[in-house]
């Protein structure tokens, strides 16, 4: 017969790492809420378990009805009545997590306390007598520690046990005295309105006033004003209101049970080592700067140009020597062997095309480990929450909440998780907002964007890959001051209460596994994604309208019959290149598309036909725009004598001939802020659930790309006197004035309680 | 060996492997349109081993 055991218990308390050893799947372990918004479900391990389903709950901190996680947890333990509860408590932070455990033994399930992070509680010279606890909680209690797979299987044998002996809690009652009696008065109000199972636990609720409660009840008019008089006599009588009354007695009955069976090893008042460090990198005044440091050192490691920076020694590599050669070289052979030669369709298709195209973007992974490896790193010693913390101050002063950073931080390893965490957000129009501008982050598959125009149009600068966050981070925060003046975003930002779990040493395996996968999903989709691309991208450039006749553009072009001087006086007008520099690929089916598209980026500075469609196919896959590149400039015949796979970097050199600084700089700004690739977007209309919103999104991030790149070109360049004085400054000042005013003015004020209010959107 | 078979076996390859990277393409960007390729875990998306063993989409 099927048993259901539902996992329970705060965030960061270990049910992950649980439900991962109990069930054997693989699933990230972060410090951030967010990271499990939806329920799991997995087969407990063993054959002699095979009927055993355990349920991941999204972590919470009690069962009332504010948020989504609460309310997703509490209607699946009340409607699927699991036949247990695994209760996980943190032992590190006993007090806080028995909270929930207290709202749980009134459900009447049977339920089992896991004790976890034991290790740690030892470590940090605490005792906590599970025996005592046992007693006190009318349970048992068994000792954990999940990451080390300590105590799991006594764990699951003792959970099944009470699942089939359907061995409730018995407990001294957690509420007592005035309460305990107008909770008595309210169940034989109710009784018979409700499953006699959970009856305690819906006079509870009905006297705490819960509304969601009160409308699955459904108590007829008379019925309710008895409950109200029963609710509003107890207040009187202890001058308090029903919510906090329980609240009291509930931290009274913990507070008793943590006398008997815990004992602190630190005196009250004393630091742990985490506070310590906590005291410096979440200070009011080195905060930002420490992490802007520490993100600039991370970003100079991974894609800088100095002698630490061993992402680029590596990306170097990879692209000069692998890329450049080595694979190259390889299918010069295979290719020879098998008698198809250079010069021939086939031979341009493989090598032009799908090694140049896979090649440019794989060539960028060492970069993106490199960095991951660093986030991970980050991430998993726990300074990734301090960083929301940090930010939620500096968000505070422009209406902003610092919630809204934490989508933003998961957005840097892929956009997706980054919209689906904005669902932690409570208040829609927050939430609205997060998800427009949580893809401003620079992703994994922008990295190699960043890295190419770092690399090869400035030199491995690693102000030019730290710029990239920190224009994503600032573009996020302005784009939030806009939006909040207007109706549809006004309102005073959510409270953020987060948890900041203890620094600790991070996991080798877990943080190298982080980085692997990352680093994995990103090769396989450059298996799918680009293999593809590239050849169509090579297919449209190889063939082409040459004065009329249509074929294969490089053998036309060596037809002087059809190349005639007129015909390339005409092609040099069209492309906007000098006739000297005109070559077969400007007359191909590609470039004809694309310089017609092109006009719309010559105000950006980059409007020629191969950006053009660069970035039009980083709709598909950001890392799509190097992708194209790399077929492109591989192709790129330039004076007839230099060849694809001689020296990698020579792709590079022809990027850089094509591109000043400041148009590099635009055409890099411009791809990684304007509407994401499809996977985001459809991550972007699943969160709306509303077509005109999901359009709003993505016009609005195009929209903010245009304007700043075009800013960014015109005013930049004619500071760096790269561009001269025209139109396109006129517009550029006009923009700034916009922003401008768009950032001071006072904008729509809400009235009332309208700034206040919270919807929670219920999915379950 | 003759050319005409090498140049079969090359396009063979090429055949087989496009077929493979083009059904993965399709099946990710109509999935991806529809807003359901990924399961929300921060190891990436579109192709990340934990969204087949975790979710089903």
């Amino acid at each position: 017969m099927e048993i259901k055991i539902a996992l329970a218990g705060n965030p960061n308390s270990g049910k992950t790492t649980l439900f991962n050893d109990l069930t054997g799947s693989r699933q990230y372990v972060g410090n951030w809420p967010g990271v499990t918004v939806e329920k799991k479900e997995g087969k407990l391990k063993g054959q002699e378990y095979k009927d055993v389903i355990i349920q991941d709950l999204p972590g919470i901190y009690s069962l009332s009805p504010y948020t989504l996680e609460e309310v997703v947890s509490r209607t699946y333990l009340v409607t699927e009545k699991p036949d247990a509860i695994i209760n996980i408590v943190d032992g590190t932070n006993i007090e806080r997590n028995l909270y929930l455990t207290t709202q749980l033994l009134e459900l009447n399930i049977p339920i089992i306390i896991a004790l976890n992070m034991m290790d740690l509680v030892r470590k940090n010279g605490d005792k906590v007598d599970t025996k005592a606890l046992s007693e006190a909680l009318g349970c048992e209690v068994v000792e954990l520690s999940a990451l080390k797979s300590e105590g799991t299987e006594a764990l699951v044998k003792k959970a099944i046990a009470i699942a089939n002996a359907n061995k409730l809690a018995t407990a001294n009652e957690v509420i007592s005295g005035e309460a305990k009696e107008a909770i008595k008065k309210i169940e034989n109000i109710i009784k018979g309105e409700v499953d006699e199972k959970f009856l305690h636990w819906n006079a509870i609720k009905a006297f705490e006033r819960d509304e969601k409660v009160m409308e699955s009840i459904n108590l007829s008019e008379s019925k309710k004003a008895e409950v109200e008089k029963v609710i509003s006599e107890c207040e009187k009588a202890l001058d308090d209101d029903s919510e906090s009354i329980i609240t009291n007695e509930r931290y009274n009955y913990i507070t008793e049970v943590t006398d008997k069976a815990v004992i602190k090893g630190r005196k009250k008042g004393e630091l742990s080592a985490s506070d310590k460090i906590d005291r410096v990198v979440t200070n009011r005044i080195l905060g930002l700067p420490i992490f802007a440091g520490i993100m600039f050192f991370i970003y100079a490691i991974a894609m800088g140009g100095w002698s630490i920076s061993i992402g680029t020694a590596a990306t170097d590599f990879t692209n000069d020597v692998i890329f450049g050669e080595w694979v190259p070289g390889l299918f010069d052979v295979i290719l020879g062997a098998l008698h198809v030669e250079e010069g021939t369709v086939l031979y341009g298709l493989i090598q032009d095309g799908i090694v140049a195209g896979v090649g440019a973007v794989i060539g960028f992974v060492p970069q993106m480990l490199v960095l991951f490896l660093l986030l991970s790193i980050l991430e998993d010693i726990g300074y990734m929450a301090r960083v929301a913390f940090v930010m939620d101050r500096i968000f505070r002063q422009f209406g902003l909440s610092g919630k809204a950073f934490i989508p933003c931080l998961v957005a840097t390893g892929c956009g997706v998780p980054g919209v689906m965490a904005s669902r932690t957000i409570e208040n829609e129009r927050d939430r609205r907002m997060s998800i427009m501008t949580t893809t401003f982050m620079p992703c994994g598959a922008k990295l190699p964007i960043i890295g190419l125009i770092a690399g090869a149009i400035f030199g491995g600068s690693p102000w030019i890959a730290a710029s990239a966050y920190f224009i994503g981070i600032g573009s996020i925060v302005l784009s939030g001051i806009i939006l909040k003046k207007f109706k549809a975003f006004a309102g005073i930002p959510a409270p953020f209460v987060m948890e900041l779990p203890a620094y600790h040493v991070p996991s080798f395996v877990g943080v190298l596994r982080a980085t692997w996968e990352r680093g994995w999903s990103f090769i396989k989709r450059a298996g799918s994604v680009i293999v593809v691309s590239s050849v169509i991208i090579w297919f449209l450039t190889a063939f082409g309208n040459v004065n009329g006749h249509f074929g294969l553009v490089d053998e036309l072009f060596e037809d002087e019959a059809v190349v005639t001087d007129e015909y390339i006086n005409e092609l040099s007008a069209k492309m906007d290149v000098p006739t000297t520099e005109v070559n077969s690929m400007d007359a191909s089916l590609l470039a004809s598309v694309g310089d017609a598209a092109s006009i719309v980026f010559k105000p950006l500075g980059f409007g020629n036909w191969k950006p053009t469609v660069a970035t039009v196919t980083g709709l598909v896959a950001k890392e799509e725009v190097v992708g194209t590149f790399g077929v492109l400039y591989s192709y790129d015949d330039m004076d007839g004598a230099e060849e694809l796979g001689e020296e990698g970097e020579q792709i590079w050199d022809r990027v850089r001939a094509d591109y000043t600084p400041i148009a590099a700089f635009s055409f890099m700004l411009f791809n990684l802020l304007c509407a994401p690739c499809f996977a985001a977007i459809g991550a972007i209309k699943r969160e709306m659930n509303n077509r005109k919103w999901t359009w709003a999104a993505i016009g609005y991030m195009t929209g903010w790309a245009y304007v700043i790149s075009l800013i960014t070109y015109n005013l930049g360049g004619m500071i760096a006197g790269e561009v001269a004085f025209g139109f396109g400054t006129i517009v550029a000042i006009v923009l700034v004035v916009t922003l401008l005013y768009l950032i001071f003015r006072k904008g729509y004020q809400p009235k009332g309680n309208e700034g206040l209010e919270m919807a929670v959107k219920i999915n379950a | 060996m003759p050319v005409v078979l090498g140049h079969i076996i090359v396009i063979s390859v090429l055949c087989v492997v496009l077929f493979i990277c083009g059904k993965n393409f399709v099946k990710m960007i109509s999935s991806e349109l529809k807003g359901g390729s990924c399961c929300g875990c921060s190891g990436g998306c579109s192709g990340c081993s934990k969204c087949g063993t975790a979710h089903k989409n």
